[in-house]
């Protein structure tokens, strides 16, 4: 213990270590602060009864669940609707989006045709630009639509529903293709010989074995929609209909600091869901996200 | 490998009871194929009819190409695969690709509040307006509510001047003379007016208080002698507008013509024209142009404006100086904190590196707008925690929404805490797969830690993440959800403007189009938007071009 202590004073190799790892440990620790700050502070807003932006403490004066029951019982906010309707809208956009793009993907990776590779690169090329560049004409679209079909119109989970299919068919579409590759082909071909279509082949061949990259799309898809302001924004003008990204916006322009208390609680509910399948599937969402780094 | 259009593979097989079989070509197979093109032809029939009437020919346009589309692909067989991607290439075609022509059409349009209809829905709205002639023959009215449908009213009618003849009773749709009416069991009161009719009964004042506001929209009489209510007296009311010719109007009730001027029905003669041009009416009041109007394209008119009007071409480039700005200062920012803490964590001898580093992905998996709004909180003036931390320590806390440069730190603080982890993820990913030896090259050389970080890490490292720095960078030029949930673009530059001192140019889009209180400008919005277009073109054009993806996306089709 003493030789330790005395070689640690003596040895400048041991003693940059041991500095550098305290160092590195400051920063770590300021960089948690940092993370975890805004979230330790509206935690703790959410348990305090005073409820206010002026009289939350970091520990809560009053403790409880006021808060989380006032959020719930709001007619003003309706908060378990908005959750619901961003839960739904998001749900289908991505059932259906992957569905979408799952039968392009499959074609691209199993015929060869004319316009095959001017196809794949225009799906390509059109994901470059972001649908909330036309949100103007987007909306002026869905106002049309709804003139004649009116459950796809303004106002609506139809319209914006379709609004986020008009994407299905773009990078998630090359993702998938790229897996649908390593399937090997014999199957398809034996499954052929023994008279099976193509549809068979796709639903019952490879559809099962494509499952875990559709889950990924799947996710990202959700992940997508329910964060999504700029198209929910501008479509959805009901309080009932809305979802939850801009109904969680009504408490700023309605008596913000009187509502932080509820506004926090609403915030954590709203944010979890979303935190638990980030990290649960951090390995296989993250590699996406990452590809291109390590590729270089 | 081929494309094998397989309609025929089950017919010459010996099991033909398989699902294959019978899913696979049978006729259960054209049957249901054609039946469901027949469904979805139909439907594109109507629908293209709906829209042409409604003079919207571009996207009735789109969507019976699209149709035609369809159709060719699932009868002919040469275009087999293109059935796989008739519902994606649908949907991007009509809710992409449409949206995409039609705003740069837009851009080239004076489509606005005002002017924000097709010539034929203008011309429809304008033609169904009445109006009640001096001339016209007035009576008294008294209503009654029809028993079986509570949302349907007639009126009694009594003449009140000498062209009225006969006392009349006029549901919606119909007209009798009061004679012809059957009281059945009851009579008339002291005024005249029945106390009720069959199938109806009379209102008193308290009911017609509670329809006050429909009841002088509803249309009683048949449709060529509309009677209307205004005010204590019903009279048989005229259509107010007769469309010429040459598309100008002409007005039944004050005789002013109105001739459409880019769009907008403007009075050409009046009563009193004043040498200038302002038309009066004989009250000497100048008369207003006739609303709803139609768009039209105007040329170039939306790009001179932002180019040549003054009030319009300052803020603008204020905003687009910013959002360049806040989208490269939030790359660097979040780039340079996600490389320094994944240097930190990167040391061998760190224990719980990969705990640490799956903590601090944290603020990246929660959703932006929650974050946003709970950053709004915190940085509030007067009740936020960091105002009251920073004014406990004896400084003035800063003016994060109201003043001009704290509300843009305060948005590149907000980014920089959603930002940092992604960059440490793609950070760390590269610097582990860094050569080594290259270091024991460096170290052998004396390069210092410092040396070696600038000549060797770094350089190496923007190579590796480049493109997703430049993707980084494009995502945050288009960041609505930040700029727009922070402070609305606020604080406002000037009243003459929609655009605010922390809007991007999206923001900035969205106020001119959506914004409350100026009016909507989607003409104008759209111009911005192809502003946008040609800077994310650039930015992805010069993406493909350094690190040559384009090659190998190419390659990999």
């Amino acid at each position: 213990m003493f030789s330790a202590v005395t070689d640690f004073l003596q040895n400048p190799m041991a003693r940059a270590k041991w500095g550098s790892y305290a160092g590195r440990m400051l920063v770590i620790v300021l960089a948690f602060g940092f993370a975890y700050f805004p979230l330790v502070w509206i935690a703790s807003a959410s348990l305090d009864e005073t409820g206010t932006l002026n009289t939350q403490k970091l520990i809560p004066s009053q403790l409880g669940l006021e808060n989380y029951k006032a959020l719930l019982d709001s007619d003003i906010h309706p908060f378990a609707t908005w959750m619901w309707n961003s839960i739904k809208v998001a749900s289908i956009a991505s059932i259906l989006s992957v569905m979408v793009s799952a039968f392009g993907a499959y074609a691209f990776s199993r015929f060869r045709f004319t316009g095959r590779r001017n196809l794949m690169l225009t799906v390509f090329l059109v994901q470059v630009f972001p649908n909330s560049l036309t949100i103007v004409a987007t909306y002026l679209l869905v106002q049309s639509i709804g003139k004649h079909i009116s459950w796809m119109g303004l106002n609506t989970h139809g319209g914006l529903i379709l609004v986020y299919l008009g994407g299905a068919l773009g990078i998630n579409t090359w993702l998938m293709k790229g897996f649908f590759d390593s399937i090997p082909r014999d199957l398809d071909e034996s499954a052929k010989i023994d008279g099976a279509s193509d549809w068979l082949i796709f639903w019952r061949i490879i559809f099962p074995l494509v499952r875990p990259v559709l889950a990924v799309v799947g996710i990202l898809t959700f992940i997508g929609v329910y964060g999504d302001v700029i198209i929910s924004l501008t479509l959805l003008k009901d309080k009932d209909v809305q979802t939850l990204a801009i109904g969680l916006r009504r408490f700023i322009s309605d008596d913000f600091d009187q509502e932080w208390g509820v506004f926090s609680a609403g915030a954590l509910i709203g944010a979890i869901p979303i935190v638990v399948v980030i990290l649960s599937f951090q390995r296989f969402l993250v590699s996406g996200l990452t590809e291109g780094a390590v590729k270089g | 490998m081929e494309a094998q259009p397989t309609q025929n593979n089950a017919s010459g097989l010996p099991g033909g009871k398989t699902l294959a079989a019978i899913y696979g070509s049978s006729w259960f197979g054209t049957a249901f194929r054609l039946g469901a093109l027949a469904l979805i032809d139909a439907f594109a029939i109507w629908f293209v009819a709906q829209l042409a009437g409604e003079g919207e020919w571009i996207l009735a346009g789109f969507v019976a190409v699209v149709t035609l589309g369809i159709n060719a692909a699932y009868l002919l067989n040469g275009l087999y695969p293109y059935r796989w991607f008739s519902p994606g290439l649908t949907l991007l075609i009509i809710m992409i690709i449409y949206p995409t022509v039609f705003t740069v059409y837009v851009a080239f349009t004076n489509y606005k509040t005002g002017n924000n209809l097709t010539v034929q829905q203008a011309e429809t709205q304008l033609l169904k307006q009445l109006y009640l002639p001096e001339d016209a023959p007035t009576y008294s009215w008294t209503v009654f509510r029809s028993s079986d449908d509570p949302d349907t009213y007639a009126l009694w009618l009594i003449p009140t001047s000498d062209l009225a003849t006969e006392t009349l009773f006029v549901p919606e749709g119909a007209q009798f003379s009061a004679s012809e009416v059957d009281l059945g069991e009851f009579e008339l009161d002291d005024d005249g007016i029945p106390t009720g009719i069959p199938g109806y009964e009379r209102l008193g004042k308290a009911d017609i208080g509670i329809i006050a506001a429909v009841l002088p929209e509803i249309e009683f009489g048949e449709s060529d002698n509309v009677i209307k209510i205004k005010g204590q007296r019903a009279g048989i009311f005229r259509q107010k507008y007769t469309l010429n010719d040459d598309g100008s109007l002409y007005d039944n009730e004050t005789g002013v013509l109105y001739k459409a001027i880019e769009g907008t029905y403007t009075p050409t003669e009046g009563p009193n024209m004043t040498t200038d041009g302002v038309v009066l009416d004989a009250d000497g009041e100048p008369l207003d142009v006739i609303r709803p109007g139609y768009y039209v394209p105007i040329g170039f008119d939306n790009f001179q404006r932002l180019i040549e009007n003054e009030r319009i071409r300052g803020p603008f480039i204020r905003v687009f100086l910013w959002t360049v700005a806040h989208a490269f200062f939030s790359v660097l920012l979040t780039f340079s904190l996600g490389l320094f803490l994944s240097l930190m964590l990167n040391a061998g001898f760190m224990p719980g590196r990969a705990i640490l580093r799956t903590g601090l992905l944290v603020p990246y998996a929660i959703p932006a707008f929650i974050s946003v709004l709970v950053w709004k909180g915190l940085l509030n003036e007067h009740l936020g925690v960091v105002n009251k931390a920073v004014e406990y320590i004896g400084l003035e806390g800063p003016r994060w929404t109201s003043n001009q440069w704290w509300v843009k730190v305060g948005i590149l603080l907000i980014q920089l805490w959603l930002g940092f982890p992604y960059m440490m993820l793609i950070t760390t990913g590269a610097l582990q797969s860094l050569p080594g030896d290259i270091y024991e090259a460096a170290k052998v050389d004396g390069a210092s830690v410092w040396q070696q970080f600038w000549n060797l890490t770094l350089p190496l490292l923007l190579v590796a993440v480049g493109p997703l720095l430049i993707a980084s960078f494009a995502f945050n030029f288009n960041n609505f959800t930040i700029v727009e949930l922070f402070n609305e673009g606020n604080p406002p530059i000037s009243p003459d403007t929609a655009a605010g001192h922390s809007d991007i140019l999206i923001t900035y889009t969205y106020q001119l189009a959506f914004g409350s209180g100026r009016g909507a400008d989607y003409g104008f919005a759209s111009t911005i938007s192809l502003v946008i277009f040609l800077m994310v073109a650039v930015i992805t054009f010069f993406n493909f071009r350094f690190t040559q993806s384009w090659e190998e996306i190419s390659e990999n089709v």
